[in-house]
C-alpha cells in the first residue's frame, strides 16, 4: 500500500486526499495513502468516499464521546480501497456534506 | 517595509520625517512593553480575580482618529471591538462635551464594544503640547454588572435591559481628576463596588501608564516621528497579512458548529462560516447561521467580529504586529438578527462563551483546513480546534467570612490544545486567542470561597484521538465547606456539553463533550473523614445529575459540584498513530487501554504495558474491514 518512490505528489487539500492529474489529464481526487483514484474533482471528493454514519451513543459505547445524543451523527469519510479515514464531521442528522473547494487555477 | 521610499521635496514644503526599519522595530518593541507594563499595573492593583489570576484584560493604543495600531493583551477576542468604541467616542463626543487632556471615558455597552457587558473598557485620548495625537484604552472584566443575575451573566434575562450597566462613554475622569458623582453611581448599581471600583481604578492607572510611555515617546523621536510610526504599523501589518493570504490555496472551505440550549429549553442553533479566499483577500460569511434567542444567549456584531479577529490574529497573524492593518483583507458578512449579530435590544450577556464562543470553534476549523491545502509551510500551522472557554460556571453565595461573593471559574480556558499535523496537541495547554490567560490556584479558591476541592486534572480519554491526539481537557470536583448559609447557586453558561464542537481535523477524531455534574447526598465527606479524598467521579456516591448546559444548580452541603472541560481535536487517521505513542499515552494515563485498542488499534498487555503486536496488526486489519463491510 502507498505512493510509488520517485511519484509527483498531487496538491494535497487534505493529509489523505490530493487532486492529481489522470492519464486523460483531468484533474482528479487521489487517496494520498494508496494512490485510489476517487473521480472528477469537479465535485467534491466525499461522494466517492466511503461513508459511516452512527449515533453519538455508539462513539459514548467506543469511549470516544462523553454525553448521549438523539439529535447528532458522527459522519466518516474512508478511502475505498485501503479505508483510511479522510474526514470527520460532527453534525446535526441530515446537515449537507461540509464540501471544500479548492481553485484548481 | 518601505519606510526608506524615496521621495521628491516639494519647495517651500517638509520633507517627510523617515523612518528606518531599526527604527520602527526599537518604537514598535518600545510600544509592546508599554503595553505589557500596562498590563502588569493592572495585575497590581485590581483587587478582581479575573483580572489578577486570570488576566482578562487588554491594552491597546490608536491613531488620534481612532484607528487600531497596536495591541498585546491578554485576550484578544476584545481588541477588535475596542477600537470601534474609539470611533464612537470621537463621532459622538469630540464635539459635543469634547474630549480634553485628563478625560478618561467608560464603556460597557456590548452594542458598541466588548463581548458582553461585564466587559468594561477606559479610553483616554493622548496629548501632546495641547493636541490631541492618539488614543489608548484598557479592557477588563469585571465581577458584576447589577444586572438580574450576580455575576453579569444572566441566564434569565431576556433582553438587554435585564443584564446590567450598558455604559456609552460616561467621563469618568475630567482633566485627570475622578468624577465622583460617576465611580458613586456605578458602585451604587453593582453588587460589589468595592471590587468594581478598584477595577476603574487598575485601568485608569493602565491607561496613565500608557499615555505617559507615548510622550516619552514623543519626547525622544519627536510628534512627526510618532504619528508617521503609527500609521506605517497599520501599513505595515496589511502588507504583511496581504503576503500571508497570498500564500493560502485560493478555494472555499465550510464548517457547522453547534450551540445548544438558550436557558429555558434545549433549542438548537447552527452556526455556520463560509470561507472564501481569494488572491490576498479572505471572506468569513456566516449565511445560514440561526435566527437570534429570545435569551441571552445571542453575540452582538462585535463578539462575533471580536472573535474572528482573535482566532486569525492568533493562528496566522501571530507573527505580525496585531492592529487594524490585518483586518483589512478581511470581509465579515454577518445576517441581520442572528444568533452572532442580535439586533438590541437582545439580551447578550452569555454571548460569550455561547453565541460569540462557538464562532471560535468554527474559525479554527476552516482556517485549518485552509492552511492543510496551503503546501508544507502553511501545513505545519494546522491543527484540530482546540478546546476551550464554554463550560462556564459561576458559583455565588455567602462565603467563609460571611462576605458576599462572586466566583467566576474560567478553569476551562484551560483547554485542550488541538493536535498539530506532526505532534500532539498540549495537555490543558490553553488558548491561542487568550494568550495570557491563567488559571487559578486550588488553594486561592479554598482561602476565597467556601468550598473544599477532591482533584484538579487532566481527564484520561478526553482528546480528540488521531495519528497526532489533541491535548487532554481538564475534570475538578468540589463540595462546600464552611458555608455559612449551607448552599451556594451555581449559574451555568455552557455549549459544547450535547455537540462535539472540538473538531479533528483530516480523519481525526472531535474531543469529548464537557458536562456539568451535581452529585447530591454525596458521600464524599464521610469518605474524607475516613482519611480518603476521592480520586474521581466513580468513587463519589450520591444522585448523579447531569445539569443543563445553561441554567442555574443549587449545590448543598453535602452535594458535589464536577465539571469537565474539553480537550483538542485529533489530527488524522488513529491507526496511523505510533504504537509505542499510544503505549506511552496509557503509561501517562492520558489514554486508556480500552480506548487504546479499540480506536488505535494497539493492544498494551499487563502491567509492564507491553505492545502486543501481532494482536496491534490483528486490530488494525480488523478496523478497516469494519470500515468497509458496514458502511452506509
Amino acid at each position: 500500500m502507498g505512493r510509488d518512490s520517485g511519484e509527483k505528489m498531487g496538491r494535497r487539500i487534505l493529509e489523505y486526499v490530493e487532486i492529481d492529474q489522470d492519464r486523460q489529464g483531468t484533474n482528479v481526487y487521489k487517496c494520498t495513502c494508496c494512490g485510489f483514484v476517487l473521480g472528477p474533482s469537479h465535485q467534491s471528493f466525499k461522494q466517492y468516499a466511503v461513508v459511516k454514519e452512527r449515533s453519538y451513543s455508539d462513539y459514548v459505547d467506543m469511549g470516544v464521546l462523553s454525553i448521549r445524543s438523539d439529535r447528532f451523527v458522527i459522519r466518516e469519510f474512508y478511502c475505498p480501497k485501503c479505508a483510511i479515514r479522510f474526514d470527520v464531521e460532527s453534525v446535526v442528522k441530515g446537515e449537507p456534506y461540509l464540501d471544500i473547494k479548492i481553485s484548481e487555477d | 517595509m518601505k519606510a526608506n521610499s524615496k521621495r521628491t521635496k516639494v519647495k517651500g514644503r517638509k520633507a517627510p520625517v523617515q523612518l528606518d526599519p531599526i527604527t520602527f522595530e526599537i518604537i514598535k518593541n518600545k510600544m509592546l512593553a508599554a503595553i505589557n507594563e500596562a498590563g502588569a499595573v493592572l495585575v497590581r492593583t485590581s483587587g478582581s480575580e479575573v483580572v489578577v489570576t486570570v488576566r482578562e484584560f487588554t491594552q491597546s493604543y490608536y491613531t488620534a482618529d481612532g484607528h487600531l495600531t497596536l495591541t498585546g493583551g491578554g485576550i484578544l477576542l476584545h481588541v477588535k471591538s475596542i477600537a470601534d468604541i474609539v470611533k464612537y467616542l470621537i463621532d459622538n463626543y469630540e464635539n459635543t462635551i469634547g474630549i480634553d487632556e485628563g478625560d478618561m471615558f467608560i464603556f460597557s455597552d456590548p452594542y458598541l464594544g466588548g463581548m458582553h457587558p461585564p466587559d468594561q473598557t477606559i479610553v483616554a485620548p493622548i496629548f501632546w503640547k495641547g493636541k490631541r495625537i492618539g488614543f489608548c484604552a484598557s479592557l477588563t472584566h469585571i465581577p458584576d454588572t447589577g444586572a438580574i443575575d450576580a455575576g453579569g451573566f444572566c441566564p434569565r434575562a431576556t433582553d438587554a435591559f435585564q443584564e446590567g450597566l450598558r455604559l456609552r462613554g460616561l467621563r469618568v475622569m475630567k482633566g485627570g481628576v475622578r468624577c465622583e458623582d460617576v465611580f458613586n453611581t456605578i458602585k451604587g448599581m453593582v453588587r460589589l463596588p468595592d471590587i468594581v471600583e478598584l477595577d476603574i481604578l487598575s485601568k485608569i492607572a493602565s491607561n496613565n501608564v500608557l499615555i505617559k510611555r507615548a510622550q516619552e515617546l514623543i519626547e525622544k523621536y519627536g510628534l512627526e516621528m510618532y504619528e508617521r510610526m503609527n500609521a506605517e504599523l497599520i501599513r505595515y501589518s496589511e502588507r504583511l497579512a496581504r503576503e500571508r493570504l497570498r500564500k493560502i490555496a485560493d478555494g472555499e472551505w465550510k464548517s457547522v458548529t453547534y450551540l445548544e440550549h438558550d436557558g429555558i429549553q434545549p433549542s438548537l442553533f447552527r452556526i455556520c462560516v463560509t470561507a472564501t479566499k481569494k488572491g490576498d483577500h479572505l471572506t468569513l460569511d456566516y449565511s445560514g447561521s440561526s435566527p437570534q434567542a429570545s435569551t441571552s444567549v445571542n453575540a452582538t456584531y462585535h463578539a462575533a467580529m471580536g472573535c474572528a479577529f482573535a482566532i486569525l490574529a492568533g493562528r496566522l497573524f501571530y507573527d505580525i504586529p496585531w492592529n487594524e492593518g490585518i483586518l483589512k483583507p478581511l470581509d465579515l458578512k454577518l445576517p441581520e438578527n442572528c444568533i452572532i449579530n442580535a439586533k438590541f435590544p437582545a439580551a447578550v450577556s452569555q454571548g460569550m462563551p455561547s453565541g460569540g464562543g462557538i464562532v471560535v470553534f468554527a474559525v479554527q476549523d476552516v482556517l485549518s483546513k485552509m492552511l492543510l491545502a496551503s503546501g508544507d509551510d502553511l501545513r505545519r500551522e494546522a491543527s484540530g480546534v482546540f478546546g476551550w472557554s464554554v463550560h462556564f460556571a459561576l458559583p455565588v453565595g455567602i462565603d467563609q467570612y460571611g462576605k458576599f461573593f462572586v466566583w467566576p471559574i474560567m478553569d476551562e480556558c484551560a483547554g485542550g490544545m488541538g493536535a498539530r499535523t506532526y505532534k500532539d496537541g498540549v495537555g490543558t495547554g490553553g488558548t491561542i486567542q487568550t494568550p495570557k490567560v491563567r488559571i487559578g490556584n486550588i488553594e486561592e479558591y479554598e482561602q476565597r470561597y467556601p468550598v473544599l476541592f477532591f482533584f484538579r486534572r487532566e481527564e484520561k480519554d478526553s482528546a480528540g484521538a488521531g495519528k497526532f491526539r489533541g491535548g487532554s481537557g481538564g475534570e475538578f470536583c468540589f463540595t462546600l465547606h464552611k458555608s455559612p448559609t449551607k448552599y451556594v447557586d451555581v449559574a451555568l453558561s455552557g455549549a459544547g456539553i450535547e455537540p462535539a464542537i472540538a473538531l479533528g481535523m483530516a480523519g481525526g477524531f472531535p474531543a469529548r463533550q464537557g458536562r456539568f455534574i451535581k452529585i447530591s447526598k454525596s458521600n464524599a465527606l464521610s469518605v474524607l473523614q475516613q482519611g480518603k479524598i476521592p480520586q474521581d467521579l466513580a468513587q463519589i456516591q450520591g444522585d448523579k445529575e447531569l445539569l443543563p448546559p445553561k441554567g442555574y444548580t443549587r449545590v448543598e452541603e453535602g452535594d458535589c459540584f464536577y465539571l469537565a472541560w474539553l480537550g483538542g481535536g485529533g489530527f488524522a487517521d488513529p491507526i496511523e498513530r505510533d504504537p509505542e505513542l499510544v503505549r506511552q499515552d496509557v503509561v501517562d494515563e492520558i489514554v486508556s487501554p480500552e480506548l487504546g485498542e479499540r480506536i488505535y488499534g494497539v493492544a498494551i498487555r499487563g502491567d509492564s504495558f507491553e505492545i502486543d503486536q501481532a494482536a496491534t496488526t490483528k486490530r488494525r486489519e480488523e478496523i478497516r474491514r469494519e470500515r468497509l463491510s458496514q458502511a452506509a
